[in-house]
């Protein structure tokens, strides 16, 4: 008898929804406007996130780096004169194993044009693995991309026009160059307490020869200053270097006002606006020497991608870092170092790493997640700004439905009266009551997801041209995107927002129904 | 064998912040198969006694017996049960759902008892037509006359063969020739069915008809005719 008084409900309840066809298709046209907003909406979200980060790898970091520590640890100042040099043998050896690899030169300064100076971004590059490596090359609109040993720049579509000029024009690079020197003097007081008393024996050796020094006795009979050799080896500044760099005496910085004059060969305009603004591609090996920026084959990074990928999909496991680890092992001091939680919480929440890695103790090796951290944090920011405005609509539309389904339970109170006067339980009532909304909310869901695919489907292979008001605006809307914004499909989304919809629905019908039983019979058959 | 007893039954109700005590210590012992009115000018309290008989209200203080159940000692799913398998209701005002059809009407009250569809659809037809409304299954309440829609809901009344009706000033509402018609068809039920029917009005034509009458006035019992 339970089961088929259950059967019944059922019946009834769509019975009931027959009955009241004008408010049951109201109802559902409001849960299907929500759902299928909330669809084309997270959708998009998505879409967004998806060709950002696909752009952010294909235009911009690849899918690992390598740093310098010492520049990784104050990369927001791009520290030009934190360089590392032996790069060839890292570049030869990801080669030999399916990456391709491109080392960099990231550095600031200003462009001059004839009628504009504006502040730029440049990057010195080796076309050759630059175009092997990145896609933006495809994208230059006018010109050509840069060729090795000539003095010239490709500039980003926005930052040319910025600049007003065009192919053939010749600009003027400004920049200083910060250059990391061995001092040729230090001071005695600081040299003797906070840097000689933190080497071992061995780098005390080191550190004297270069000083002509053999003891702290020797070292502290001179009075003021001490003279470094002036004829020492590379090798041995290097050793130097790593030695000071370890007991953190960050020596001195030269800075050397430069000035470069390049002709503009390319303008580029690609899916990823970061290329598009002020930035300039530069040829690395003419910023080696003094016509350049005394780089003497320093460079600030490598990126990192795996050969014959498939650019439309994001980097998988076969390319994380723990891949190019191992290949960087075989010739590289690697070590691993967990990170603590609570000091890296947002590196945690992005990525799956949780542990740093150094290469040969002066270099580290991060994922693109990581690299481009600031970046993932303000997409998720808003993301949940986005998501909550989503939910603001899906919650009035509910509170649309949740008066609704209150008009319809007061309207039929005197049926509710009659119903309890036949016998209904007044679980059943409530149950009764649960279903239609119920079905109300399926039957919405069902349309919501339907003209939500049915959007998304143009959304996913069309997408919205933006391109007209970001070149008006003049800014990227903070994500990695330019002209189509397109979708992406998120099944997950799509069902759970039905399922929650029709639930939602369902649930609004508890506290009406649960007041109309509340009265006593007799007062609802009154019920006017 | 009596159906329904009730004991000392006192009801009060507040209206408008005044408490009006609607039956005052009102005891009444009714047979299976009588065909009872209780009679009254309005307010008098007889439709009050019939919500309490009929588990739709409770009572201040007293005793109900229905069936040989104390409604008292219930619960609220079992009154409801109790009214679902005994009891039978006719309103003044029909009380009909009136976006279903005659026979979806009658067929409500037995999707409730679990009947499946066949029997139902064979018991509502079967019960329109004992009331007279052959070939009207398919109207909706709008689209009858009065007498039409109290039968409907007699008819909905009877499909279950409840042992008890109760009929709250069923011809209040209808012409006398109609109001004739419904009780000629309720006194053929109750000789052919043996159930219990019990009115409150105040209608002389259902005095006529009521073979028992039980008479109210402010709250308690006044006089008892058996004819």
């Amino acid at each position: 008898m339970a089961s088929n008084l259950k059967v019944n409900l059922i019946n009834m309840a769509f019975r009931n929804l027959a009955r009241h066809k004008v408010k049951t298709i109201i109802t559902s046209i409001a849960v299907a406007i929500g759902v299928a907003l909330y669809i084309w909406m997270d959708a998009w979200l998505l879409g967004m996130n998806i060709d950002s980060q696909r752009n952010i790898v294909n235009y911009e970091v690849g899918s690992s780096k390598i740093y310098s520590k010492a520049y990784f640890d104050n990369k927001d100042n791009m520290p030009m004169y934190e360089t590392f040099y032996n790069y060839q043998e890292i570049v030869d050896n990801l080669d030999k194993n399916g990456f391709n690899s491109t080392p960099r030169m990231v550095f600031g300064g200003s462009l001059i044009s004839i009628n504009q100076e504006n502040p730029f971004m440049f990057i010195g590059v080796n076309p050759d693995l630059e175009k092997k490596m990145f896609s933006y090359h495809k994208f230059v609109k006018d010109g050509r991309f840069i060729e090795n040993g000539k003095f010239e720049i490709l500039l980003g579509d926005r930052g040319a026009k910025n600049l007003e000029v065009k192919i053939g024009d010749t600009v003027r690079l400004s920049t200083v160059i910060d250059k990391k020197v061995v001092p040729d003097r230090i001071k005695k007081e600081p040299f003797i307490e906070d840097i000689i008393k933190k080497l071992d024996e061995n780098e005390k050796k080191i550190v004297d020869s270069n000083y002509y020094l053999t003891t702290i006795e020797e070292l502290e009979s001179k009075v003021d200053y001490y003279i470094l050799k002036s004829d020492i080896s590379n090798i041995e500044k290097d050793k130097l270097m790593k030695i000071l760099n370890k007991i953190e005496f960050k020596g001195l910085i030269r800075h050397i006002n430069q000035l470069i004059e390049l002709t503009v060969v390319g303008i580029v305009n690609s899916p990823n606006p970061k290329t598009n603004g002020n930035i300039g591609y530069i040829p690395l090996d003419i910023l080696q020497d003094e016509m350049g920026l005394l780089l003497e084959g320093g460079i600030t990074e490598i990126c990192i991608r795996k050969k014959g990928i498939n650019e439309a999909l994001l980097p998988d496991k076969s390319e994380n870092i723990d891949v190019v680890k191992n290949i960087l092992s075989s010739f590289m001091d690697v070590k691993e170092t967990k990170l603590t939680v609570n000091g890296n919480k947002k590196i945690k929440s992005f990525t799956n790493f949780d542990k740093r890695i150094t290469l040969n103790d002066d270099l580290i090796l991060i994922s693109w997640q990581e690299d481009v951290i600031d970046y993932l944090n303000v997409a998720a920011g808003d993301n949940v700004g986005n998501r909550l405005i989503i939910i603001i609509l899906f919650v009035i539309s509910f509170v649309g439905i949740a008066n609704t389904m209150l008009m319809a339970v007061l309207e039929r109170t005197k049926e509710i009266g009659m119903l309890r006067s036949m016998g209904m339980t007044d679980t059943s009532i409530v149950r009764l009551f649960f279903y239609e909304a119920g079905f109300i909310g399926f039957i919405g869901s069902m349309c919501g997801i339907i003209v939500g695919i049915l959007l998304n489907i143009y959304m996913v292979n069309v997408g919205i041209d933006f391109s007209k008001m970001m070149e008006n605006f003049g800014t990227d809307y903070g994500y990695r995107i330019v002209g189509y914004f397109k979708s992406a499909w998120n099944f997950k989304v799509i069902i759970a927002s039905g399922i929650i919809a029709t639930i939602i629905s369902a649930m609004t019908a508890i506290l009406p129904s649960l007041r109309a039983v509340k009265i006593t019979i007799v007062e609802a058959l009154r019920f006017e | 064998m009596s159906i329904i007893q009730t004991k000392e039954l006192y009801k009060d109700y507040e209206l408008n912040k005044i408490v009006v005590n609607a039956l005052r210590g009102v005891s009444v012992n009714i047979e299976q198969g009588e065909f009872t009115a209780i009679v009254g000018p309005s307010g008098s309290g007889k439709s009050t006694l019939l919500h309490l008989i009929g588990c739709l209200d409770t009572a201040t203080k007293g005793e109900i017996t229905v069936d040989g159940e104390n409604v008292a000692n219930l619960k609220k799913n079992q009154l409801a049960f109790l009214r679902r398998e005994k009891i039978g209701f006719i309103f003044q005002a029909y009380n009909l759902i009136p976006v279903l059809t005659a026979l979806e009407n009658v067929s409500f009250s037995l999707t409730l008892l679990g009947y499946s569809a066949k029997e139902i659809k064979d018991i509502s037809y079967g019960a329109l037509k004992e009331v007279g409304l052959e070939g009207m299954e398919n109207r909706r309440p709008k689209e009858m006359s009065g007498g039409q829609q109290q039968r409907v809901a007699i008819a909905r009344a009877l499909a279950k063969r409840p042992k008890l009706i109760l009929a709250d000033e069923p011809t209040a509402n209808l012409d006398s020739k109609t109001g004739r018609e419904i009780l000629e068809t309720m006194l053929d039920l109750n000789q052919k069915e043996k159930t219990t029917f019990v009115f409150s009005t105040h209608d002389n034509m259902v005095m006529e008809f009521a073979r028992r009458l039980i008479f109210i006035r402010d709250g308690k019992i006044t006089e008892e005719k058996i004819k």
